[in-house]
Parts: C-alpha cells; structure tokens; sequence
C-alpha cells in the first residue's frame, strides 16, 4: 500500500508540470508562417539570426529565411514577407539546366534558396565537405536572369546538391506570420 | 518564460532576427517586444531582472517631437515601436499596407544614460514608417522588472 501511494504520489509529481506546460501552449500559442492562400506552411523558426520556416528533405534540415516584402519604390509591406532566396548560380553543364552548385552557408544543413522563373527552389547539400566541381555557366547579377556560358570551364569549391524543394508550388507567395 | 512584476507570464522567450524579446497579441496580431537587463545607471544593469526596451529613436511628422509617435521599419511580425517615458513602456503597433504614407521631419534621440533630446531629419525618413494603428500600455499590462525562467 505504502509503495502503492508512492508511486501514485510521483506520478501526480511528475504529470503536474506537463499539464503546466499545455496551459502555456494553450495561452501562448507557437508563431506559424502562412502561405498566399491562408494555409500553415510551418513554424515561425530562427536561425543564425534570422527568421524563417524549417524544410526537411531526406535526413537533411534547413531553416528558409523570410524578408519583409518591397515594392517597386522600396516602401514595406507592414504584413506581407516572401523568401529570401538569391536570383543568381553556377552550373556544371553550359546552358545553366541541373541543379546550381551551393556556396553558401545557410543551415543547419547548407542550402541555397534560389529565385528563378517564378518558382522558388531551395537546393540542400549534400553531406560532408566542400568538394571541386567544374563549372560552365551561370546565371544572374545586375538585369535580367539570363544564362551565360563561361569561355572556359573554372573549377570552384563547393557542395553539389542532394535534394531540391519547389517551396512555391505548395505554398505561394506572400507569407504571412500569424498565431 | 517572460514574467512580469506580478509573477504574470507574458509569454515564452523568443527571438526574431537575432534578437532576444517576447511576443505580445495586439488585436490579435503578434508583435515582438525586445526585453534586455534592467538598467539602473548609465551603465550599470541588473544580473537578474529584465525590463521591456525603448526605441533610441522615435519619429514624428512634426519638425519638434510634438504629435504623434509614427511606427518604423522594426523587428517584428507587425512593425511596432515600444515607446519609453520614464517608468512607463507604451507600444505602438503599424497600419496594414505600405510604409510611406507619412512623413518623418524629427527624431527623438535617448542616449545611453537614458538622456533625450530632440533633432529634426535633414530629410524626409517616412518611406520607412507607418501610421499608427493600436496603443497598448505594455508596462500597465505587465509591470517590471521582468524574470526570465527556463
């Protein structure tokens, strides 16, 4: 009876701040990110100092940042962000067609999201270290995204992609934070 | 967990664009309010209590801080300025749409010692603030010094 009454009396301990916690959650609701239509894409996620929502592909996980939308004459959106992804890449093969090599460093797997044709995809790379690869065209800078074939193929330090996520297709744009 | 002075949790601590604050619902939108340790001197601050943080900078339409408060370009879902005078925090949440529609001709400044004065901007800053849609009295709502407890 007396180990009885123990145990009852840890699993009453243990129990009190789990329902604790739900009443927190209940009364603070977690931030998520909404897509054009008012569907949940994700949790509201920060990393490295910067916000976003959390991709998953394979074993591979990424935090996509998020950026207040601009219009034409640099005014804010006081409600409306999209992705922060780059217009611009380098290819292995001459006609910019394949997945771009990843250079830069957003994590916690490195990936690159990547602003092309009205679709935003985000490339993860593959795991271990930065590896040469030989690049033949790019894509992007100042203008227009148009594709040019280098005169010679250059060799470059980089991480070719393992898994690829048209994060547009599912979820358009603009994004909304929201409870 | 953010508490406030009357042991009232605000909300779980968060961050948003690297900074360090809480979510606060203002007509049930979230807006993210920085917290930071309570400053007693110029540069003296507690160990333990935290205290809700006021822009350095506040704009006005007017070319003299009179008027009201316009909200900018800030780290939060809604674009919100917390706005510090003296013990009392008051936060001032954005219109929806565009920022630009009103002008910033004066700033006021508050220096590390908590000192302000006033400067008027040698041009017009409002592309980057918003008129003001909600007043909330952050500091009547939850009183400081703040706890954080994990």
């Amino acid at each position: 009876m007396k180990r009885f009454l123990a145990g009852a009396l840890f699993a009453l301990y243990t129990i009190a701040p789990l329902a604790d916690d739900s009443a927190h959650h209940a009364k603070h609701r977690l931030l998520r990110v909404f897509d054009a239509n008012g569907r949940v894409i994700g949790n509201l996620a920060s990393f490295s100092g910067q916000n976003g929502v959390a991709f998953t592909a394979g074993d591979a996980t990424t935090v996509v940042p998020i950026t207040r939308i601009q219009d034409a004459s640099f005014h804010f959106s006081a409600t409306d962000f999209q992705w922060l992804a780059v217009s611009s890449g380098q290819f292995t093969s001459t006609d910019c067609s394949g997945d771009p090599v990843i250079l830069s460093a957003w994590g916690p797997r490195f990936a690159i999201p990547v602003r092309r044709g009205g679709e935003v995809t985000v490339y993860f790379a593959s795991a271990g270290p930065a590896v040469p690869l030989t690049v033949r065209s790019s894509f992007g800078g100042t203008g227009p995204p148009v594709c040019n074939q280098y005169p010679s193929p250059l060799t470059i330090a980089g991480y070719p992609a393992a898994a690829k996520l048209v994060i547009t297709r599912d979820h358009p744009e603009p994004l909304r934070i929201r409870y | 967990m953010v508490y406030d002075a009357q042991g009232r949790a605000v909300g779980p601590l968060a961050f948003f664009a690297g900074v360090v604050g809480v979510y606060i619902a203002i007509d049930g939108e979230p807006v993210f309010v920085i917290v930071d340790h309570k400053r007693i001197g110029p540069s003296q601050y507690s160990a333990s209590e935290y205290e809700w943080v006021g822009y350095p900078s506040v704009g006005y339409a007017s070319a003299d801080c009179s008027g009201s408060v316009l909200v900018p370009l800030s780290a939060s879902p809604t674009p919100s300025i917390a706005v510090r005078d003296g013990v009392d925090v008051t936060v001032y949440t954005a219109v929806e749409g565009y920022s630009g529609n009103v002008h910033v001709w004066s700033l006021r400044q508050t220096d590390g010692s908590g000192a302000t004065s006033c400067s008027p901007t040698p041009y017009d800053q409002g592309s980057l603030y918003w008129a003001v849609r909600s007043t909330y009295p952050l500091t009547q709502r939850h009183p400081e010094p703040l706890r954080i407890v994990f």
